[in-house]
């Protein structure tokens, strides 16, 4: 994969958790960055966020292991696992 | 053996608490803080004085529990989240005095040599008091005597005598929720290693904490189960060191039993069932893989060592040791639960049970969950329990909503789902396995359940949200 069709591919991964995201607090206008993080989002409690891994992993058909959940802290580290699953 | 044996036994010997952190708490550390403890307590309390607990949890709560058992004095579990105003309704209607975390700066200067004197009690007195938030909104302290614990540490003993001083237990459980008593009661009488969490209802916490501190055996409730399972997050832990599991606090889905057969049969994994007023647990049941024909409804077993049930029109009814005294400063409802058969006290549970031929208990429904629904009686639990034997059904909560117009009341259904489904077709498959009645008038659809502080799903609280 060439660099460009790589930063293509990567743009498509974010549009695509930006949806999910979207999807699962109910925020239609939600925009996604690398620092956003559950303190940001009021709805974004530990049921939510369980129900955010079920949903991501149903959407892009990955699997997170325990330990890659817990060391993810912000959107940022979520993008780069879902990278390194799916480029 | 005494409560006191216990616990000079366990401090002598080997005590292994794990903090938050998971790191061990040094015995020595543990000796003279809980000497201090006591010293503090000796000096500015008397037997007919109650402790309220409003502290954070860690183990120097643990401590605090263990000095007050010790000494004789009664003590209220209370918990830092709840409202200030709870805690004065508490104090008002109990008398005790609460102690907060700014008590440690004081104990702190207390002296740590090793206090002999006791205080005298019977076995009769009150070993604490646990306030339930009653149904009108009003917190009842029920009142449980010493000798009460004390059958029930022997029962735990004997009862699992699988689980040893090897053992690692994960301690999810608030110490206002009285199943706290039972991670408490396995580190005295097995003296295993106790890993104090801090879970606060964080079901990640709770799976990286059975996944890193390679837990051995858990005692909860069963919602934390059905969160972990149906999310299909358990599976990511490894549970290979897995041996018991207790679940208890309200009805035992059949999912998780399905989930355990298939996955981690080598798990002890029990359906304990009781009322605080039983001092925790008062019947409780092994499940047995190889049965095949078990039924959607588990079992909550037998009577617990030293406890006499009956059922009475249906309601199961207790008798015995581990009843509790009553609720403080409250005759007219001490009186309403507590009545006298053939010359002995029992307390009427509210829960609505039967009895198979092999004398194992099952409940069917709560004897308040009975309601009238257009002239109907209907019991929300049993409907419950039928919409969740539909495969993209994950979870339901049926409540009734009054309705002030025509003096009547109808019933809202809400549930989680596995997979999208328009409410028109869920209604028709509700009407396949269900009475006409007892489909609900509305069926909403939710992400997750609100809990109360005990786990459980709060009924109340989606009442509440419910706006027609």
């Amino acid at each position: 994969m060439s660099t460009l069709e790589k930063e293509k591919e990567k743009e498509k991964i974010k549009i695509k958790v930006q949806a999910v995201l979207r999807e699962v607090f109910e925020k239609k206008d939600l925009e996604i960055h690398d620092e956003l993080n559950a303190e940001d989002i009021e709805e974004w409690d530990s049921f939510a966020h369980l129900n955010l891994i079920m949903t991501l992993e149903q959407k892009f058909s990955v699997n997170f292991a325990l330990g890659e959940l817990q060391d993810m802290k912000n959107i940022g580290d979520l993008l780069c696992l879902l990278e390194d699953k799916l480029l | 053996m005494k409560i006191r044996k216990y616990i000079t036994s366990l401090l002598n010997e080997n005590i292994k608490l794990y903090d938050d952190n998971g790191v061990l708490v040094d015995k020595e550390h543990i000796t003279q803080e809980y000497r201090k403890i006591k010293n503090y307590l000796f000096d500015n309390f008397d037997v007919d004085k109650i402790v309220g607990l409003y502290l954070t949890k860690d183990y120097k709560y643990l401590l605090m529990i263990f000095a007050c058992m010790d000494l004789g004095l009664t003590y209220i579990p209370l918990r830092t989240k709840w409202p200030k105003d709870r805690i004065l309704q508490i104090e008002k209607i109990s008398g005790c005095i609460t102690l907060d975390d700014t008590i440690w700066k004081t104990i702190e200067n207390y002296s740590s040599s090793d206090l002999k004197e006791l205080f005298d009690v019977s076995a009769t007195n009150p070993l604490y008091i646990m306030f339930t938030s009653g149904t009108t909104g009003e917190p009842k302290g029920v009142i449980i005597k010493r000798e009460s614990y004390e059958n029930f540490l022997l029962w735990l003993d004997s009862y699992f005598d699988e689980i040893d001083s090897n053992d690692k237990m994960l301690f999810t459980t608030d110490f206002t929720f009285d199943i706290s008593l039972v991670d408490i009661g396995l580190l005295l009488v097995k003296q295993l290693s106790l890993y104090i969490s801090d879970f606060d209802n964080d079901i990640f916490q709770l799976l990286y904490e059975l996944d890193k501190y390679k837990i051995t055996v858990h005692s909860t409730v069963p919602y934390n189960y059905t969160m972990m399972i149906n999310s299909n997050m358990l599976q990511k832990v490894d549970l290979s060191s897995f041996k018991v599991l207790i679940l208890a606090g309200s009805r035992f889905p059949y999912n998780i039993y399905k989930y355990f057969e298939e996955n981690l049969s080598y798990v002890n994994l029990y359906n304990a069932y009781g009322p605080t007023e039983g001092t925790i647990y008062v019947t409780a049941h092994k499940m047995d893989y190889t049965n095949d024909e078990i039924d959607k409804n588990i079992s909550i077993g037998k009577p617990v060592k030293n406890c006499k049930v009956k059922i009475i029109d249906d309601e199961l009814c207790v008798s015995g040791i581990q009843i509790m005294k009553g609720y403080i400063r409250d005759k007219v409802k001490t009186d309403e639960v507590l009545v006298k058969v053939d010359g002995e006290i029992y307390y009427k549970t509210g829960d609505l049970v039967f009895k198979d031929e092999n004398e194992n208990y099952f409940v069917v429904g709560r004897k308040d969950d009975t309601v009238k629904v257009a002239g109907f009686r209907v019991n929300l639990l049993d409907i419950d329990a039928y919409i969740q034997s539909i495969d993209y059904i994950k979870d339901s909560a049926t409540i009734v909503v009054e309705n002030e117009l025509n003096d009547d009341a109808f019933l809202v259904t809400y549930l989680i789902l596995n997979e999208l489904k328009e409410i028109k077709d869920i209604r028709e498959n509700l009407k396949k396995i269900l009475l006409n009645y007892q489909v609900a008038k509305k069926i909403i659809v939710i992400d997750a359940f609100p809990l109360n502080n005990s786990g459980k799903v709060d009924r109340k609280a989606l009442k509440n949200s419910y706006k027609g």
